[in-house]
């Protein structure tokens, strides 16, 4: 039996394994790979299979977990399975199988975590050899210095380097297990009737010396079975990007797409990395900076020099890196850090056979992706959606409906200027409301990893989605979240589900009193009614509901205004969207009920102190308090408590709204003032921050005009309308005191609150 | 303002050439040079590595093993890069904030290569396309009109003429007509001297080592023509307090020993003023707890030679003892405040604030010292 080593993602690996299959011809190549991925070996190979792609092994009860199983163009593995097809041996994958690998980590299943005894034993090589890292010394040694060695000599150093390997790092009984299972498969195909010097298995180089004892029958195969799960398999697009950091220390590849080039120059190191270098300079000048052909040869000859000097027979990875730096970076990595990424590391992303291997939701989301031309590439690109543009609606229908079935690949972000590629709050009425829309798509084997575990819910997005929305819908005790999933059921186009989906928010409606889900369920239906006219929703039964509702939440407003702290807030900003519907004279919010209720909340001796205070602030916005009027009821309350922390609050409360006209009131900073010169620091101190949310970070406008109303408060400024005519030496004297009196005010208060 | 006692100049005008200081050194390494050299370098690129970066092992001399320190610390692939640019008859620009050893390496690198540091170009507004090229001597000029003997050559012309490495200090400093005749020097590899119909080949052997303060802001001006013309190796500021420790230490050492003194500064001084150092320069303390105010003053590894020095020097000479850090702290303060007054009350709130509290090991002594210093 030929038991060939490898290091996965080892071009020299590679040729040589495909240099031994030819010249043996076995009638048996047995791979190291899990072994219930056998089935899968015709669509790895099919031709319309461009790697990268991996073998994607899932559970599919329990706990979810993944592991995959990638291969590149120049994988020993794959291209041993390419070699036994040519020279018409049958193949087979013969490790522990992925249903066994998924149980690892289990209580009962095996230890599969790679072994740090292992990273130190590969680090301490490197160094003694004088590298600085093992790819750097694995890249001379291996795919320089013994890929030009015949096959036997080259075949003979990797085993010797897996046997030390193995050896001074014994890695305990999961190698073990791995190796029987491996063996034993050979020896299953030579009770079959083949020779075992028909057979080549192709493992890892750590594995062959302990495999090849087994087989050789010098030592005994422990009968064992893992533990499985249950589990499927499937086959996958993977990436470059992925596949540079897929596997722990040794097993890497940092290099995948220079490592291709070397893979189709035969193993030229040399052609490999002067090919790189020019596509480096045509990635800098296609970004606009200064990077000639003559520097490309320059940094070529650069690599080469620095290779001798290192002791290496051609430039690699390495000297791209260096000679990048210094040739065209002005001696810095930065500047063409992200050009040597794509040369080095590349985004390219392989394909699967359309035939196999493909779940519907993935030809699916190839298909649409392709018609409605979205990128799909492992690296983040940027789209803009206009929604009134049919085309690009369809677009945003599509991507909300990848978000809501969790498919990694689409994050909405903040649009416009300054949003700064952060993620955009998931608020679906916001959502419903854009006219444009930021997005953020990448690819990642994620992608499929998820398409193809997701088809568990369904065949086609639409039916996922309706799934998992229905779900939603029955699982919602409270009528806002009944109402956000009709919002989601509008951004993802899925209107059929929609009738019953009201049907039960009538019912949650019903049932429920809690005014802030009142009030945020009426501004959900309103929002629906009024953007869901173009996507076919019922807007009369819409607004009927949302009616309804709106007086409900009403009625419930006086008892929740009596709450704590935590519960506040929410009272008040649901208040503010509720008085905003009445602002805006929408039909399903009667303002006269509204009113009521406020007037009534704003009276109740219990009421929190911010509610009753924002309240005041409506009432005065809404004409139905004059201006005076909210300074008279400020002070009214003020000295209604002795409890300062309630106090702070109501100003809190009064100032959270509409600060820019508030600060200009001059009754009401007077109000403020008073209650603030009142207090005892220590009293003070821990109000300060209810005060700083209210009062603090005023922005340039709203302090000018707080101090200038301060001013009047004070006593201390002629009035604005002499302030400009104001020229006499007496009148400038007095002006600057005034300022200064103001200035030291609010001083005062920003060094003792911490605001203005 | 207070007057350092300078007894040595920051860069240390009595200092030797580092071919004299290391006559011994390059001697061994040239006597155990197994690879090849590229046409006319004394030492083969391996070897002025080894130079360069140090070796574990000294090699044997004729009075005994000769031992080979590090002369510069730090990235080796940097170092390899340098000398893979010059061994590839590529110009190097060594570029990097003040004190970078950008100098240091040149001249080493030089030193190395050539067997000798001298062919220099100082870098400065000032600079002539003469200093570049060649100039006459003018009473031989008059007396026989332009002959080999009345030209008197530039250090870049010398270094063609000899195939010998030649250094050029702050490139960018210098006018815009210079570097343009450094262009054309570059690129044809020869000067031509068209008063005596002639001209002088770059022999095998000749480079350029330029070196740029990238805090200068000709390195972003520098036309694109001669960037061109030049591998870059951008040499980092040291973050590392341990290492620059051990540079002061034995950089201060040896500045002293060329002076005939052999003084001894406690490692734990100079770690303390190593601190000082990085604290002012980066902008906060070693533990990130709190901010300082940083100095317009360059406060480079180079500077805190000199200041451990002239400290090293005063315990040495006047005191006959170990430096203490009163010896210091008035360098220290003159380093500090040279440039801008105003730099002095940042020295005094970094003195309040930060060194103050600190009450372990030499903290307390530096504060009092440096308080009555700084009055
Ligand atoms: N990384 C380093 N290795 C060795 N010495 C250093 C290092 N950094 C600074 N130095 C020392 O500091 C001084 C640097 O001065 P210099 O070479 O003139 O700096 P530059 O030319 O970059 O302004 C030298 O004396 C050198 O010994
Ligand atoms: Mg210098």
């Amino acid at each position: 039996m030929f038991l060939f080593p490898v290091r996965h993602h080892s071009p020299a690996a590679a040729r040589h394994v495909t240099r031994v299959i030819r010249a043996r011809r076995p009638r048996a190549v047995l791979v190291e790979g899990p072994a219930d991925a056998t089935p899968l070996i015709p669509a790895l190979l099919d031709v319309r299979t461009e790697p990268p792609v991996a073998l994607y092994a899932y559970r599919t009860e329990g706990a979810p977990r993944a592991v995959s199983w990638p291969f590149c163009a120049y994988s020993p593995e794959y291209v041993a399975l390419a070699a036994a097809r040519e020279v018409g041996a049958r193949s087979a994958f013969c490790d522990l199988p992925a249903s066994a690998v998924l149980a690892a980590g289990d209580e009962t299943g095996l230890d599969l975590s790679p072994a740090e005894d292992y990273a130190r034993f590969c680090g301490g090589l490197a160094e003694a050899a004088g590298y600085a890292t093992f790819d750097e010394f694995w890249d001379v040694v291996f795919e320089q210095e013994a890929a030009d060695l015949p096959s036997d000599a080259f075949v003979a150093a990797l085993v010797e380097f897996g046997a030390k390997a193995r050896r001074l790092v014994p890695r305990g009984d999961e190698d073990s297990v791995r190796e029987a299972q491996m063996a034993a498969a050979a020896l299953r195909v030579v009770d079959e009737g083949i020779a075992p010097e028909e057979i080549v298995l192709v493992c890892g180089a750590a594995h062959v010396e302990p495999i090849a004892a087994l087989v050789a029958g010098s030592a005994e195969i422990e009968p064992m079975e893992p533990p499985t799960v249950p589990a499927a398999l499937h086959l996958i697009p993977f990436s470059f990007p992925r596949l540079s950091e897929h596997f722990g220390y040794g097993a890497g590849n940092r290099a995948p797409r220079y490592y291709q080039r070397v893979w189709e120059a035969g193993g030229d190191h040399a052609v490999a990395t002067r090919a790189a270098l020019l596509a480096l300079a045509a990635d800098l000048r296609g970004a606009g900076r200064d990077a000639s052909l003559a520097q490309a040869i320059d940094a070529d000859t650069l690599g080469g020099v620095l290779a001798r000097l290192r002791g290496k027979p051609a430039a690699g990875v390495d000297e791209i890196e260096d000679a990048a730096a210094a040739c065209f970076g002005q001696g810095q990595e930065l500047p063409v850090a992200a050009a040597l990424r794509r040369i080095q590391i590349g985004e390219t992303v392989g394909r699967v056979t359309p035939e196999i291997g493909r779940t519907p939701l993935q030809t699916e989301f190839y298909e649409t992706t392709s018609r409605l031309g979205l990128p799909v590439v492992d690296a983040p690109r940027q789209i803009l959606l206009h929604m009134p543009i049919a085309a690009e609606a369809a677009r945003s229908v599509f991507l909300h409906r990848l978000v809501l079935a969790e498919i990694p690949y689409a994050v909405e972000l903040v649009s416009g200027l300054g949003g700064g590629g952060r993620a955009a709050v998931k608020d679906p009425l916001d959502q419903i409301a854009r006219s444009r829309e930021k997005w953020e798509l990448a690819w990642t084997p994620a992608t499929d990893g998820q398409l193809v575990e997701r088809t568990a819910l369904g065949a086609s997005f639409a039916e996922v989605c309706g799934r998992t929305l229905a779900d939603a819908l029955a699982a919602a005790t409270r009528i806002d979240q009944g109402t956000e999933t009709l919002l989601r059921m509008a951004l993802c186009d899925l209107t059929e589900g929609f009738d019953a989906g009201l049907l039960r928010c009538e019912r949650l409606a019903a049932a429920g009193g809690d005014f802030v889900a009142l009030g945020r369920a009426t501004f959900h239906l309103d929002g629906l009614a009024a953007y869901g006219a173009a996507r076919r929703l019922p807007a009369a039964a819409l607004a009927t509901l949302a009616a309804r509702l709106f007086r409900r939440a009403a009625v419930h407003l006086p008892a929740a205004a009596v709450c704590g702290d935590e519960d506040a807030v929410a009272v008040r900003d649901t208040l503010v969207s509720l008085a905003d519907l009445v602002r805006r004279a929408s039909p399903v919010a009667d303002g006269e009920t509204f009113w009521q209720a406020l007037e009534r909340t704003a009276a109740g001796a219990a009421t929190h102190g911010e509610i009753r205070g924002a309240i005041l602030t409506l009432l005065q916005l809404g004409g139905r308090l004059g201006d005076s009027d909210l300074a008279h009821h400020l002070r009214y309350w003020l000295s209604a408590t002795a409890e300062p922390g309630a106090n702070a609050r109501l100003v809190a409360g009064v100032f959270s709204l509409h600060r820019g006209t508030l600060v200009r009131n001059r009754p009401l900073v007077a109000a403020v003032n008073g209650f603030l010169a009142g207090l005892s620091l220590a009293t003070l101190t821990p109000l300060l921050p209810t005060l700083r949310r209210a009062l603090g970070n005023l922005g340039g406008a709203e302090r000018a005009y707080l101090s200038e109303t301060l001013a009047g408060v004070l006593g201390v400024t002629p009035s604005t309308a002499t302030r400009s005519v104001a020229a006499s030496d007496v009148e400038t004297a007095l002006l600057r005191e005034a300022d200064a009196l103001v200035a030291t005010t609010l001083d005062d208060w920003r060094e003792r609150y911490g605001i203005a | 303002m207070i007057d350092a006692p300078s007894v040595l100049a920051p860069t240390g005008v009595i200092r030797q050439p580092a071919e004299v200081r290391c006559a011994a050194e390059l001697a061994a390494l040239i006597a155990h040079d197994r690879w090849p050299k590229p046409r006319g370098w004394r030492l083969s690129p391996r070897m002025v590595e080894t130079f360069v970066l140090g070796s574990k092992e000294s090699l044997p001399g004729p009075d005994g093993p000769v031992p080979i320190p590090a002369k510069f610390v730090g990235d080796r692939r940097l170092v390899q890069v340098a000398i893979a640019t010059l061994a590839s008859d590529r110009a190097l620009m060594l570029a990097g904030q003040p004190g970078t050893a950008k100098s240091w390496l040149s001249e080493h690198l030089a030193a190395a290569i050539s067997g000798s540091s001298g062919l220099v170009v100082q870098g400065t507004a000032g600079t002539t396309e003469e200093q570049v090229k060649y100039s006459w001597n003018y009473a031989l000029l008059i007396a026989q009109g332009p002959s080999d003997a009345a030209l008197v050559p530039s250090p870049v012309l010398r270094g063609m003429r000899d195939g010998a490495v030649v250094r050029i200090e702050e490139l960018t400093r210098c006018a815009a007509e210079v570097q343009d005749a450094l262009i054309s020097v570059l690129s044809e590899q020869q000067i031509a001297i068209p008063e005596l119909d002639t001209a002088v080949f770059a022999r095998r052997g000749f480079a350029v080592i330029a070196t740029a303060n990238t805090r200068d802001r000709g390195v972003n001006e520098m036309s694109a023509a001669l960037k061109r013309r030049f591998n870059f190796v951008t040499l980092p500021v040291l973050t590392d307090l341990v290492q620059e420790t051990e540079i002061v230490a034995r950089r201060s050492r040896e500045l002293l020993h060329d002076l005939g003194v052999e003084p001894v500064v406690p490692r734990d001084l100079i770690a303390l003023l190593a601190t000082v150092f990085s604290e002012l320069r980066r902008g906060e303390t070693l533990d990130g707890a709190a901010r300082v105010k940083t100095p317009t003053t360059v406060l480079s590894t180079a500077e805190l030679i000199s200041t451990v020095a002239n400290g090293a020097l005063l315990g040495g000479f006047f005191g006959d003892r170990p430096a203490t850090v009163g010896d210091c702290v008035a360098g220290l303060v003159g380093t500090v405040a040279k440039e801008n007054p105003a730099d002095l009350d940042i020295f005094r709130e970094y003195l309040a604030t930060v060194a103050k509290p600190r009450k372990d090991g030499l903290w307390p002594a530096f504060y009092a010292a440096a308080r009555d210093a700084v009055g």
